[in-house]
């Protein structure tokens, strides 16, 4: 910079100097900004945070599982005709109690599993439909007596089905006059399936998963399937079996019902 | 700037009584009578003074319990004013990328204030100074205004832009040679010319 420059500098200052503000314009800056501060900024209110909240949890279920919800709303209006029929609802549990009692308790499991054929409980409906397990694998549906088919069909929708309350030893005597006393209910596509393993009618079950095998619903396809699998695979119809559960795995079921079928395919393999 | 306003704002410290608790509760008109001169010198007049000032001063508050007294409070106001202009100009020219505003609204004649005491020439000559310094880039005006215009050490300006000596010598080096360009060009600054 030159002296020519220095004095426009110099120059500069005292413009910028003069410039300046005064008392009066600063003060009126600062009423200004006094008022704008005091305001209050509208905070954002719990209720809208909880809702984002509750948006963001249902958009992620729905997301993550896109059945959940349905089998949710589903679960919750079967649940109203299964607290009506409290009772008959344990049926199977206390099946299950008095099965693993080996001495005299064909004639209970008899009357149980007609008792549970009576009134299938809407609870042990909804299980049913939420993880379909009609026959395990071990072949407790393979009896060779008409006694040991009734006890083996108890047990299978005792622990195959496996209700919720499964655990609760319930005397098999007061279920039995309880589920006399329920009120009859309207018995769905999956209650037909249990019905018929309670009663050891594999090919009425196997009946009533084909058709819910022909649901237009993917994931009640996939799960009667799966049903369908496990129980040829007991009944030693291998070949078909394995069918079902390569094409389960093949149209991508997905999740639990995925997994299941592999490890069907397993003992295909073998 | 008159920097005896500082001074009385730092004078306002009763004793055993920690700076910013006496500048919030007691002085916050001169907290932000401090920040409103510091903004209006590196921003210059313009419409959006008062949203600077608000924004300064919102985090000059919040700011003011970490302050530790190493430096002069009008270095840390200073910094906080700074910041926040160069935060401002930053979202602007990002703002501008996407939206134009209406030529009407820009168009506005900014008015400086008026007094008798001011002499109108020399409001003439501020009016084209600051044009001239709004063709700097950010980080030079400021450096420029605060070392030349403002009269503070290159330490200072080191600690208020947040930047190295070496750098703000170098940002002054620059800002000198574009501003005495634009000078040259504009005959109110000819030195030759009589005031």
């Amino acid at each position: 910079m030159n002296a020519a420059d220095l004095a426009r500098l110099e120059l500069a200052k005292r413009a910028f100097q003069a410039a300046q503000p005064g008392a009066a314009e600063v003060q009126s800056g600062v009423r200004r900004a006094r008022l704008a501060l005091d305001r209050a900024k509208p905070r954002r209110r719990w209720f809208s945070k909880g809702l984002v909240f509750v948006v963001l949890a249902v958009g992620s279920l729905a997301y993550a599982k896109p059945q959940a919800l349905g089998e949710l709303v589903e679960k919750v209006r079967t649940r109203e005709p299964a607290d009506a029929g409290k009772h008959p609802g344990r049926a199977p549990a206390a099946a299950t109690a008095r099965v693993e009692n080996e001495a005299g308790a064909k004639t209970i499991a008899k009357a149980e599993a007609a008792a549970a054929a009576e009134a299938p409980a809407a609870a042990f409906v909804a299980e049913a439909q939420r993880e379909p397990r009609p026959a395990p694998a071990s072949g407790n549906v393979e009896a060779r007596s008409p006694n040991e088919a009734t006890v083996a069909a108890a047990r299978a929708a005792g622990t195959g089905l496996r209700p919720a309350h499964a655990e609760s030893k319930t005397s098999a005597v007061s279920s039995s006059k309880a589920l006399a006393s329920a009120p009859r209910i309207v018995v769905s596509d999956w209650g037909r399936v249990g019905q018929a393993m309670a009663r050891g009618d594999d090919n009425g079950a196997l009946a009533a998963l084909d058709g819910l095998a022909a649901s237009d619903d993917p994931r009640t396809r996939d799960k009667a399937d799966l049903g369908r699998a496990q129980l040829l695979m007991a009944h030693g119809n291998q070949d078909e079996a394995c069918a079902v559960a390569r094409s389960l795995t093949h149209r991508r079921a997905g999740g639990r019902i995925e997994r299941q079928a592999q490890l069907l395919l397993k003992s295909c393999s073998r | 700037m008159d920097q005896s306003f500082v001074h009385s704002a730092l004078e306002l410290t009763a004793p055993g009584q920690p700076l910013e608790e006496t500048l919030a509760r007691e002085s916050p008109d001169e907290l932000l009578a401090l920040l409103y001169r510091q903004m209006r010198a590196l921003a210059g007049p313009r419409q959006d003074l008062d949203d600077l000032v608000q924004a300064a001063a919102e985090r000059a508050i919040k700011a003011l319990e970490r302050f530790e007294g190493r430096s002069s409070l009008s270095t840390f106001t200073y910094g906080i004013v700074y910041r926040t202009l160069i935060d401002q100009q930053r979202w602007y020219r990002r703002f501008q990328r996407r939206f134009s505003l209406d030529p009407r609204e820009e168009a506005e004649e900014l008015a400086f204030p008026r007094s008798s005491e001011t002499d109108l020439r020399e409001l003439t000559r501020a009016r084209r100074l600051y044009a001239a310094l709004d063709q700097l880039p950010n980080e030079k005006r400021a450096a420029l205004i605060l070392h030349d215009l403002e009269g503070l050490d290159v330490k200072d300006v080191a600690a208020i832009s947040g930047a190295n000596e070496l750098t703000v010598r170098s940002r002054l080096r620059d800002a000198h040679k574009k501003l005495a360009e634009l000078l040259r060009q504009d005959p109110l600054f000819d030195p030759e010319v009589p005031a």
